[in-house]
């Protein structure tokens, strides 16, 4: 029945029930020991007693907390940050290969020297009814570090949510991405090859005309350009501007003229149909692939790695757990003469275990809440980093299971101190511990 | 001083041998009774075994053979957790170097029995506490007992083995780290406490003043006790 009742509640809800209980049940008995015994006067005296010992006590579970707070919460958000930069990209479609390289290249922009596609693959792309548009990507070029794309309106669109008649009114005119420095107006001049290369300089002007919203992509970091820009500085031809993704025969007897691209980012009318297109492209002369799905089969592979790094995060916490509770052994063993005037007074063994449980409960709870919060600033500051680095939005989140997996190490801990205050608790004392 | 005759015992020691560490006999007694509601003295040189027998009152010197009957039940049998309970509520001790916890007030020291006694009796034991603080002029109730000179770490000590208001008062030289005039009023702070109110002192002491005031003296030597008065 009450199988029954736990199944039919939400994950989340169930996410919430075990954390409260992880919370509170800690809480309740540290507060029933209280009611049994008055223990926080010698709490706070021994505390105040051992002050450097108790703050690195406190100091060593806060970093080993924080520690696997950064590592859960960073990897989580690296994936979902990653996931969500891939999400406007339904299909790509690039010329026989590696997948991987084909969405590091489209997705995330990475300097990736990808084969070309035949125009007539693009052409054939164009012909189908189920396509909205499929927007040819070119890239390898950049300008003041930032990378140049072309591609078309449609795709433009679709990246921002912005509708638009026309992105382009001129060959010569680029977009900047969000996260871009450049200003509506600036001119630039292209430079060949990737930012690491010893690269040339273009002699096109390209004029900034608007600034885009932000995509919470690596395309916030580029500036975009039509198509036929790219093909015009490469000397490819001198294309006159049609920024439509899809359409009619004509469009498709023009696209035949025009050169190779790397890549088209295809969108269909549903996803039955991006089915379809995956098996029609995956084919001799291309290749068509879900970026979420190469995406997934790469987080699977580090994702193994992730559970091992995960494992020894946890194991490194029990450890540093242990140490913590040989500490708090070793520092009861020093209060001996302490406990031997308890025994005398006639203190029960309960109220002893309870002293020696309560001091520990009280160092590892400061430590973990020091954890938590440290774990969190550590994961917002690292995942600044990280978006810096990967120019990929990452925003951290501290999510329900993050903090449970908090609380069960504070519970474990909890009932691990059980250990130090037994043994303590135990000893028998003479006349002469004290005489 | 009252009739020893009269008085019911409260301990008797019969055939009692207490050991040192090795295991060699310190100090052995055929036969000695302790009455209830007397002050009782136990004197002797250093190592006669005076504070070992204080402890084996106690039950916290189980390095012995024979027994020690208190209140008809032989200490010697009890576990220590009765051992404890008793101590806890029939027992104040009086340590010779104090054994207060430095970092505590003197209050949360002389109030130590109320830490885990039963919540309805904390609020009483803290009022006693009060009370006996204020009679023993312990003015500074919130510094720490490491800040406090040794008179008054001494009267903190005595104010928490009177605290639990046990019948049976066992103090370990308790004059000895006070001049004479302070000595003699706690004596006289002693007595009232216990064998004014009917209750039990029993101490070791080299002090003369406190052999003098003792209903009945013990006086412990090359291995053997015997009564002086």
């Amino acid at each position: 029945m009450f199988s029954y009742g736990w199944d039919s509640l939400s994950a989340s809800t169930q996410d919430a029930l075990v954390l409260i209980v992880l919370i509170l049940l800690p809480l309740g008995i540290l507060w029933g020991v209280q009611r049994r015994f008055r223990l926080m006067p010698v709490v706070t005296g021994l505390l105040r007693r051992h002050k450097q010992a108790a703050t690195a006590i406190v100091l060593l579970i806060g970093l080993a907390t924080a520690v696997t707070v950064v590592f859960t919460v960073q990897e989580k958000a690296l994936k979902s940050g990653s996931a969500q930069a891939a999400d406007k990209f339904d299909l790509i479609v690039a010329a026989p290969g590696s997948q991987v390289d084909g969405l590091l290249a489209t997705v995330y922009l990475q300097p990736t020297a990808l084969p070309l596609l035949p125009a007539s693959v693009g052409a054939e792309l164009r012909r189908q009814a189920d396509v909205l548009f499929a927007a040819p990507v070119g890239f390898g070029d950049h300008a003041q570090g930032y990378p140049l794309i072309g591609t078309t309106g449609d795709l433009v669109s679709h990246l921002t949510n912005t509708v638009e008649p026309a992105w382009f009114d001129r060959i010569d005119q680029a977009l900047a991405g969000s996260e871009t420095p450049f200003q509506i107006g600036d001119i630039i001049k292209a430079q060949h090859g990737h930012v690491s290369d010893d690269s040339h300089e273009h002699q096109d002007e390209l004029r900034v005309v608007r600034r885009l919203p932000v995509t919470g992509t690596r395309w916030d970091h580029a500036l975009v350009v039509p198509i036929e820009a790219l093909w015009k500085m490469h000397g490819l031809g001198d294309f006159a501007l049609n920024q439509q993704g899809g359409g009619d025969s004509s469009a498709t007897e023009s696209v035949l003229q025009q050169p190779g691209v790397p890549a088209y980012i295809v969108v269909a009318k549903n996803t039955g149909a991006l089915y379809s297109l995956r098996q029609q492209f995956n084919a001799r002369d291309s290749m068509a692939f879900f970026p979420a799905e190469t995406l997934s089969r790469l987080f699977s592979v580090l994702g193994s790695v992730a559970d091992v790094v995960g494992v020894l995060t946890l194991l490194t916490q029990l450890l540093v757990g242990l140490a913590v509770l040989l500490s708090v052994f070793i520092l009861m063993r020093s209060l001996s003469a302490r406990f031997a005037t308890l025994f005398a007074l006639g203190a029960p063994a309960s109220f002893r275990f309870s002293l020696i449980w309560t001091y520990a409960a009280v160092l590892i709870i400061a430590g973990t809440v020091l954890g938590l919060g440290l774990g969190w600033v550590g994961a917002n500051g690292l995942a600044s980093w990280l978006s810096h680095y990967t120019r990929v939005s990452v925003e951290p989140q501290l999510s329900l299971v993050n903090v449970s997996l908090v609380a069960l190490f504070l519970n474990a801990m909890l009932i691990l101190a059980c250990l130090p205050a037994w043994l303590v608790a135990r000893q028998q004392h003479s006349y002469q511990d004290f005489s | 001083m009252a009739d020893s005759t009269q008085a019911v015992d409260l301990y008797r020691l019969h055939q009692l041998t207490l050991n040192r560490g090795g295991g060699s006999p310190l100090l052995h007694v055929d036969d000695a009774f302790f009455p209830e509601g007397q002050f009782v003295c136990l004197t002797g040189p250093s190592g006669a075994g005076k504070s070992s027998l204080l402890f084996a009152l106690a039950g916290l010197n189980r390095n012995l053979s024979g027994s020690i009957m208190f209140h008809g039940s032989n200490l010697a049998g009890l576990s220590s957790t009765e051992l404890a309970a008793l101590r806890r509520t029939s027992l104040g001790i009086v340590f010779q170097h104090f054994q207060l916890f430095d970092e505590l007030n003197a209050f949360d020291n002389a109030s130590m029995q109320a830490l885990w006694g039963a919540r309805s009796n904390r609020r009483k034991v803290e009022e006693r506490v009060g009370e006996l603080l204020s009679k023993l002029q312990i003015n500074d109730l919130s510094s720490p007992c490491a800040q406090l000179s040794g008179g008054e770490r001494q009267r903190v000590a005595v104010a928490r083995a009177l605290a639990s208001n046990a019948s049976v008062l066992l103090a370990d030289e308790p004059t000895a780290s006070l001049d004479r005039q302070t000595g003699a009023e706690l004596i006289t702070l002693l007595m009232d406490n216990t064998v004014g109110i009917g209750r039990t002192l029993i101490a070791c002491s080299h002090d003369p003043a406190m052999v003098e005031r003792a209903d009945s003296v013990w006086s412990l030597g090359d291995g053997g006790m015997q009564r002086i008065r």
